[in-house]
Order: C-alpha cells, then sequence, then structure tokens
C-alpha cells in the first residue's frame, strides 16, 4: 500500500511537471507578453519594453526560463504577477480559499444529493417517480451551466431579491456573525449554479449503478442469507454502486479548481476560475503558471482521493 | 452679507421652531449638513486599475483610481478647453507664472496640501514625479505624452519649475501629467523596482481619497480625507468593484448593491425604466470606431497596398457604407455616425466636415471604373480572375465591432465585395493590428481633450517605438504639417484651425470609414445629487456629490466609525 502511495505520488509529480510545463511553453508562444496592454497603448519606446522583458528574463529561452522558474518555486517563489501588481503567491493565496469554498460546498452538495436520488431511483427504477427523477435530472444536464448562473442571476437575486446578484459579500456589509450569515447567503447562488449539474450526473450515473446492482448475483445471496433489506441496500448495493460515482466526482470536483471560470465570471466571485482566465488573457505568465500548477496538484490529489475511496468501496481494487 | 428682512409678527418659522432639537442633533454629529454629505458610492466596473500609480496607468479606470488618489498640479476644467492656461484650474499648485524666458514655468504649490501620511507636498515631490515618469526602467507610458518637458527643478521648497523644450499649444496638458509623488517614499526604492514595491500596492497619496484595502481584480476601497486642502470631499466612503461580466455589473446597480455604472449599453438603458431608483445620465462620447485602410502590402509592408493604395477603391468602400443605418441598427439613438479622427466634444471638433455619404450607384461607378466589372454567382466582382477580397481583423472581446463587422461585410457584399472577417482574441488582435498583416481593421480608439494624440494615430513620422496607433501605415505630408504648425502655435484659434485642416486632409484622403461614436450614458442611484456630469472624467466631481436629504439612505451610508 505504501510503495503504492509512493508510485501514484511520484506519477502525480511527474504529471504536474508536465502540465505547468506544456502551459508554461504554449503561453510563451501565444501573441502577446505580459506588457502588452501597459507599454503599448500609449506607444513607450521599444528599449522600454525589451528592457521590462529582460529584467523579469522572459527574453531569455523558454527552457531556460523554465528552468529558472522551477528553482525560484522549490524556494517558494511563485513570481511576481503583472496583471495583479502582487506577489503571485498572495494572489493565489487569496483566490484559492474562494474557490475551495465554493468548489467544496458545490461537490459536497452536490453527492449528498445525487447520491442519495440516484441511488433511491435506482433502487426503486420500476416507480413512476424514479423515472420522474432520472429525466428531471437529464433535463437539468442539458441546461448549460452559463444559463444556469444567468438565470439565477436575472430570478432569484435581481427580480425577487432573494440572493445578491453577485461578489462575496456585502460591501461594508455587516461583521462578526451577521458577517458570517452575509457570506453564507452569497454564497448560495453560486454554490446552487455550480452543484446542480454535477448532482445531475452524479444522480443519473448513481441511478443506473444502483439498477445495475440490485439484481446481482452477491445481491440475490445475500437476501437468500437472510441479511436485512435496509443492510442489504446501504451497506452492500450502494458500497459498490458507489465506484463509478467516486471515480466521476474524484475528478470533476478537483478540475472545477481551475475550471468554474463561467460560475466566477457572472457571480463575480473571486476565485482560480478568475485569476486563471484574467491571466491568460493578460498573459500574466507567473500568474498563469503558478494558477496551472496548483490546479494541476488540485486535481492529481483530487484523483488520488477518489482512488482511495473506490478502493474503500471495492475491496477487489485494492489488489489490482 | 445681509439677512434677509423677515416679518417678526408672522408665526415663526417651523425650522426655528425645531432649533433645539436641530441644536442637539448637531451636537450628536448628525445635523441637516451632515446629512447631505456622507454616504458611500459603490462604483460597479468590468475592469480593475492596472496600477495605484498615476505614471504607470494606461487604462480609463487606472486614471479614475489613480485620480481619486493623488492630485495633479493642475486640472483640466469643464471646458475641455487644452491650449493655454484658461481652462485649466488649479489643484496641488495654488498658482504658476511663465519666466520672462517663456520655457519656464513655475508652479507654485497651495500651502495646505499635504500626503495622506500628514507631510507636505513639496517642490521636490513634483522632481520626483517627473523623474519617475523619465526613468526608463519604471517603463511609464506616460513618458511619451510629456516630450516637450526638459526638465523639472525646485526653486524653493513651495516652488518647482518645469522647463519645456519648446512652446507648444499644450503645454498645461504636460504639466497636468507630471504628478507629484511622495519624494520621502519614493526615492528610496532602487531603479526599476517601483512597480513591485510596498509602495505601489500601499500608495500614500495627495487626493481627497485615501486608499484602504485592496483586493487586485475584485475590490478597491477609499475613505475621505477629512482634512483635505480642497476640502472634505462628499461621500464618505468609495468602493470600486469589479464585475467581470457586464450583465451581472449593471445587476448590482439595478438591485442597489452598486450605485454607479459609467457606461450603460443600449439594451439596458431601455431596462433602466424598471429600476426607479436609478437616474440616467447621458454625456458626450471620448470613444471613436472607424475602419482604417491599410495603405502597405499586408504580404510585404515595404510595398504600397495592390488595392488599398488607390484613393478610388478606399472612397468606393466608403460610399458602399450605410453608416446612419448602422449606427442605428447597433445604438439606436445612443451614437452618431462619426464625422472623422474626433469626437464632437472635442474643442477642435469640426461638425461642418462630412466624410463621403452612403451611395452604392457611386462606389459601383467607381468599382467598375477599377475595372472590376465581372461578377462570379455570389456576386463578388471579379478581376484577371480574382474576386475582389479584402481582409478585416476585428477584436472579438468588442461586441460593438464584431456586430458592425457583419453589418458592414453585408453592405459591402451588395456592391460585390468580399469581406472576410477575421475575429482574434485581444492580443492576437493587436499582435496582428501592429505587424500591419491585414486590409482592413475595425479600429477603436479612446480619446482626450489634448489633440497631442493625433501624431501617434495619422501623423507619418513618430518618435522610436509609436505608431502603431497608425495602424493603416497612413502618410500625409499635409497633415504632418498641419499638426506640427498646430501643436505648436501658441494662439488657440490657430491651433484649431490647423488641426481641423488635419482632419479635413485625412478625410478627403478617404483614409478609413468612419463609424461611429457612441454617446455614454451613466446609470447613478438616485440618492446621490451629483454636479455638471464631466464627460472625460466624470469621477473628478465625486467629491462634490451629496445625498439627497430627501432621499432614502441604504445600510452603507452610515458614517463609519474611526479606526
Amino acid at each position: 500500500m505504501g510503495a503504492s502511495l509512493l508510485g501514484r505520488l511520484a506519477q502525480g509529480a511527474l504529471v504536474v511537471l508536465f502540465v505547468v510545463a506544456t502551459c508554461f511553453a504554449l503561453i510563451r508562444l501565444a501573441p502577446g507578453d505580459p506588457f502588452f496592454r501597459a507599454l503599448d497603448e500609449a506607444s513607450v519606446p521599444a528599449e522600454v519594453r525589451a528592457a521590462q522583458l529582460a529584467r523579469f528574463g522572459y527574453d531569455r529561452p523558454i527552457p531556460e526560463q523554465f528552468a529558472r522558474y522551477l528553482g525560484n518555486v522549490v524556494r517558494g517563489d511563485l513570481g511576481w504577477s503583472h496583471s495583479r501588481g502582487q506577489p503571485v503567491a498572495q494572489a493565489i493565496a487569496t483566490a484559492l480559499p474562494a474557490t475551495l469554498l465554493l468548489v467544496g460546498t458545490a461537490g459536497l452538495l452536490a453527492f449528498v444529493v445525487g447520491v442519495s436520488l440516484g441511488a433511491w431511483s435506482g433502487w426503486h427504477a420500476d416507480r413512476p417517480i424514479a423515472r420522474g427523477i432520472d429525466r428531471g435530472a437529464m433535463l437539468l444536464l442539458s441546461i448549460p451551466d452559463y444559463l444556469l448562473a444567468l438565470l439565477a442571476v436575472m430570478g432569484p437575486a435581481l427580480a425577487w431579491g432573494l440572493f445578491p446578484v453577485g461578489g462575496a459579500r456585502t460591501e461594508f456589509g455587516p461583521t462578526g456573525l451577521l458577517g458570517l450569515v452575509d457570506r453564507l447567503h452569497h454564497l448560495v447562488l453560486p454554490v446552487l449554479a455550480l452543484a446542480l449539474p454535477i448532482a445531475a450526473v452524479v444522480t443519473r450515473l448513481q441511478h443506473a449503478a444502483m439498477r445495475d446492482v440490485r439484481d446481482a448475483a452477491f445481491i440475490r445471496t445475500a437476501r437468500a442469507n437472510g441479511v436485512p433489506e435496509r443492510r442489504i441496500r446501504w451497506r452492500h448495493a450502494l458500497r459498490n454502486a458507489l465506484v463509478p460515482v467516486l471515480s466521476y466526482g474524484g475528478v470533476q470536483v478537483a478540475a472545477a479548481l481551475s475550471g468554474v471560470v463561467v460560475i466566477e465570471r457572472i457571480f463575480a466571485w473571486p476565485g482560480m476560475g478568475r485569476l486563471l482566465y484574467d491571466g491568460v488573457l493578460s498573459r500574466d505568465y507567473p500568474l498563469i503558471a503558478g494558477g496551472v500548477l496548483v490546479a494541476a496538484i488540485g486535481t492529481v490529489l483530487g484523483t488520488m482521493v477518489a482512488d482511495l475511496a473506490i478502493r474503500w468501496a471495492d475491496p477487489r481494487q485494492r489488489n489490482a | 452679507m445681509s439677512l434677509p428682512s423677515r416679518d417678526l409678527d408672522a408665526p415663526m418659522p417651523r425650522l426655528a421652531r425645531l432649533r433645539p432639537t436641530l441644536l442637539l442633533l448637531l451636537a450628536l454629529g448628525c445635523g441637516p449638513s451632515d446629512r447631505a454629505g456622507g454616504g458611500t458610492v459603490i462604483i460597479a466596473s468590468p475592469a480593475d486599475t492596472e496600477t495605484l500609480i498615476p505614471a504607470l496607468r494606461t487604462t480609463v479606470t487606472g486614471r479614475m483610481v489613480t485620480e481619486l488618489l493623488f492630485d495633479q498640479l493642475i486640472e483640466l476644467g469643464p471646458t475641455l478647453n487644452p491650449f493655454g492656461d484658461a481652462g485649466f484650474e488649479p489643484r496641488l499648485a495654488a498658482r504658476w507664472s511663465w519666466d520672462s524666458d517663456s520655457l519656464a514655468l513655475a508652479m507654485t504649490l497651495d500651502d495646505d496640501a499635504r500626503w495622506h501620511d500628514g507631510r507636505p507636498v513639496v517642490a521636490a515631490d513634483v522632481v520626483t514625479g517627473y523623474r519617475v515618469i523619465m526613468d526608463p526602467t519604471n517603463g511609464s507610458p506616460i513618458r511619451s505624452e510629456i516630450t516637450d518637458l526638459d526638465s523639472v527643478t525646485v526653486r524653493d521648497e513651495r516652488t518647482a519649475v518645469l522647463h519645456f523644450k519648446s512652446r507648444t499649444a499644450e503645454p498645461f496638458v504636460t504639466a497636468a501629467a507630471v504628478v507629484p509623488l511622495p519624494s520621502h517614499l519614493i526615492d528610496t526604492i532602487p531603479a526599476g523596482a517601483l512597480a513591485t514595491s510596498a509602495f505601489a500596492q500601499q500608495p500614500v497619496g495627495s487626493g481627497r481619497y485615501r486608499l484602504v484595502a485592496r483586493e487586485p481584480k475584485a475590490r478597491t476601497e477609499f475613505a475621505a480625507v477629512t482634512d483635505h486642502y480642497r476640502g472634505r470631499p462628499g461621500p464618505d466612503r468609495l468602493a470600486l468593484v469589479v464585475a467581470p461580466d457586464p450583465a451581472t455589473g449593471i445587476a448590482k446597480l439595478w438591485a442597489e448593491e452598486a450605485d454607479v455604472w459609467d457606461n450603460l449599453p443600449p439594451t439596458e438603458v431601455a431596462a433602466a425604466a424598471a429600476h426607479p431608483q436609478v437616474r440616467l445620465i447621458q454625456a458626450a462620447g471620448w470613444d471613436y470606431t472607424f475602419i482604417a485602410f491599410n495603405y502597405r502590402d499586408p504580404s510585404d509592408t515595404a510595398r504600397a497596398h495592390p488595392l488599398l493604395a488607390d484613393h478610388a477603391m478606399r472612397a468606393a468602400l466608403s460610399h458602399a457604407v450605410d453608416r446612419e443605418q448602422l449606427v442605428r441598427a447597433l445604438f439606436d439613438t445612443l451614437a452618431r455616425p462619426l464625422l472623422g479622427p474626433f469626437v464632437r466634444a472635442q474643442f477642435t471638433a469640426d461638425t461642418t466636415l462630412a466624410p463621403p455619404a452612403f451611395d452604392t450607384t457611386a462606389a459601383n461607378r467607381l468599382l467598375d471604373s477599377l475595372g472590376w466589372t465581372a461578377r462570379d454567382r455570389a456576386g463578388i466582382r471579379r478581376r484577371g480572375g480574382r474576386p475582389l477580397r479584402l481582409r478585416a481583423l476585428v477584436p472579438a472581446p468588442s461586441a460593438n465591432r464584431v456586430r458592425a463587422s457583419v453589418l458592414v461585410q453585408e453592405q459591402l457584399r451588395r456592391v460585390g465585395v468580399d469581406l472576410v472577417i477575421e475575429k482574434l482574441e485581444g492580443q492576437a488582435f493587436g499582435a496582428a493590428r501592429d505587424a500591419g498583416t491585414f486590409d482592413l481593421v475595425f479600429h477603436g480608439v479612446g480619446t482626450t481633450p489634448s489633440v497631442r494624440g493625433l501624431r501617434t494615430t495619422w501623423a507619418s513620422r513618430t518618435p522610436a517605438g509609436n505608431g502603431r496607433l497608425n495602424a493603416g501605415n497612413f502618410r500625409d505630408t499635409t497633415v504632418d504639417a498641419s499638426l506640427e504648425a498646430g501643436l505648436t502655435a501658441l494662439d488657440p484659434e490657430r491651433t484649431r484651425t490647423q488641426i481641423r485642416t488635419a482632419y479635413r486632409r485625412v478625410i478627403d484622403d478617404a483614409a478609413a470609414i468612419w463609424l461611429y461614436e457612441p454617446v455614454q450614458v451613466a446609470g447613478v442611484h438616485r440618492r446621490f445629487v451629483t454636479p455638471a456630469w464631466r464627460s472625460d472624467a466624470w469621477w473628478r466631481t465625486i467629491g462634490e456629490w451629496r445625498l439627497d436629504p430627501a432621499a432614502t439612505r441604504l445600510a452603507r451610508d452610515a458614517r463609519p466609525t474611526a479606526p
């Protein structure tokens, strides 16, 4: 187990290195550079631009830049964000908790709701209400996430005034306990907009897996051995049926660390998605590299956690 | 001043009867004047400032934020006349005078001007502001705006002298661009390290608002400087809140989560009727859009363009575009067809000028005369077996220009021209435009009351590194001469005449298809009473905003408690 984990960690480190190196090179090959806006608009002499590029080492060959970058990362220096005017580590330290809160809450909600609904409807797949849940999930899945988010802004927030339109908190709003309530209030719509499509996928996956498992031989055996129905359903059936959901969920939540751009843009949520999106638009090389590094580590760790969960759910995987 | 007479037998006015109560309220710090002042203004914006240092700003949001934090020596007033000093108002400089050689401008600082840390603003701070701009390691974009300035020196503690290389039409525009910076904090920062310094993240300014907190790309919070030399500003607090998606930002205005959105699109202007708490303010626009023709061959910029170097071709294309219809389709009444390389709000604008009129008969006749007579089955003209096809660069992030390009494409198709639209992401668009690899480019220009920017958009010879804004490589000696004569004339009327000559020449040469200049429509919460809206820089009067005593305050308007 320990050797396997170490192996996975080494494999993960290589994946992270490959992803960061690829992004590092690709963004430098794209047109523009970090000083595109600052030094082009008002026609700054070319030597000023060249001096700035040299100052940050952007005039060096890409492999040399990457080697220097890795050296700096090892020393804990992720560089300077040109577009934000602050160290990259500081920018990530501000954005990452916001995204973790959003993604974590949405992921938890999506899995609790999705697994519960999917497991119940899959076990009772012949009932009309179960078929309704499955089709409802299908319907929800077919709505693009940006549309769902915009509808949330226009309806519950703007038309009905139930929730704030955007942001992570009320400007000059309450502090202390009321401040916490205010933050939770701001969290509701982005979490729902993010969680509902994931919950729909989880519901459908769980529904299908549970439906397949309920007629499996080991369930019939357990039933013949007199195992209580409740224990069969939740202990034996659900545990087996969780495997595809855990597999999907690990990747989905980890990928969401860097991929909730649309939700963060629409709800003006100051997280990692916006950080990376703004970084790419402004060719903020260090910010992109730092953001990709964190996202890649998150994805690798998320996948590993999902694998561990799958091993817990399916003993056959432990020896695989 | 005498008081108005009052009938002593008349009943005591209601206000006077309430005097003891009023005195009590005043004593508690919430009297009538207090009610009118104060409040919190939340400015929603799709973009954040790129810097907090005036010398490093490049965008309109950057201008707004840095002008809130730092006062200029002098400021262009509401007349928007950039020539001479008649249109300028004192700020950090209380007064100014020319030396006898007419090249040295002595600026005497206001005795009460202070930095936010309490230190007085001194002449050395003006020198520091100038030095930061001129230091190439800082990469200040302002440097190219003050090329007429030779040096800045200290005459005494309260007097800085700006030495010009020669007298120009806009010396006070230059003086306004040199924003004093606190020498006691800046001078210790190593060369080239200003942008990454602690000062750049938490600057100490001289403006009517000081920085309280900042989360880049999310929010910037300001507090009123209560003992400011220009007087305490009205609103106690300001916040710039970034909403990257305009729909969300504007929805925040409708939902009273924000108080200002300074440039509403036409669709949202119509929606404002459903939100009575928002007042719409219309002002002249300073942005304009045109289609620049490339005079050089995209495949070899050393050669003239095989089609567009011909005036007849450019004129034909200009005649083929119905600008009135295009403006109506895109903006309804919230824009006007552009007259030339200027906006109507500029001091030098000439509304008697007229670009080629929409006339498809003239366009067809010109194209026929150039030998493009055959047509293929799609109706596209051909000559020597080649279709009349032109490639247009369009920036994908600009929704208006993308929509305009589709309309222009259809209008040109009607006269047999195949316009291929190439939509590119912001930086890729800029790179392609600068490389000159296009036939036409949908160009957007944000202009200012100053006309010196014409040098970078329409003059042949520009200083090293300049010229990128002259995307089409327009070259004309008459325009060059008129611009130089205008920008060096000391008589405002002569300057205006010369600049108008340059405008006329650019238009007559059919250097571009002049599309539109949108008007600005700002949405502002009604509880604020605002002075006359400055179309070029609305934030400059934000210190004069007052809460309407008759309006209901919001929770955020409560006066902040002292730290």
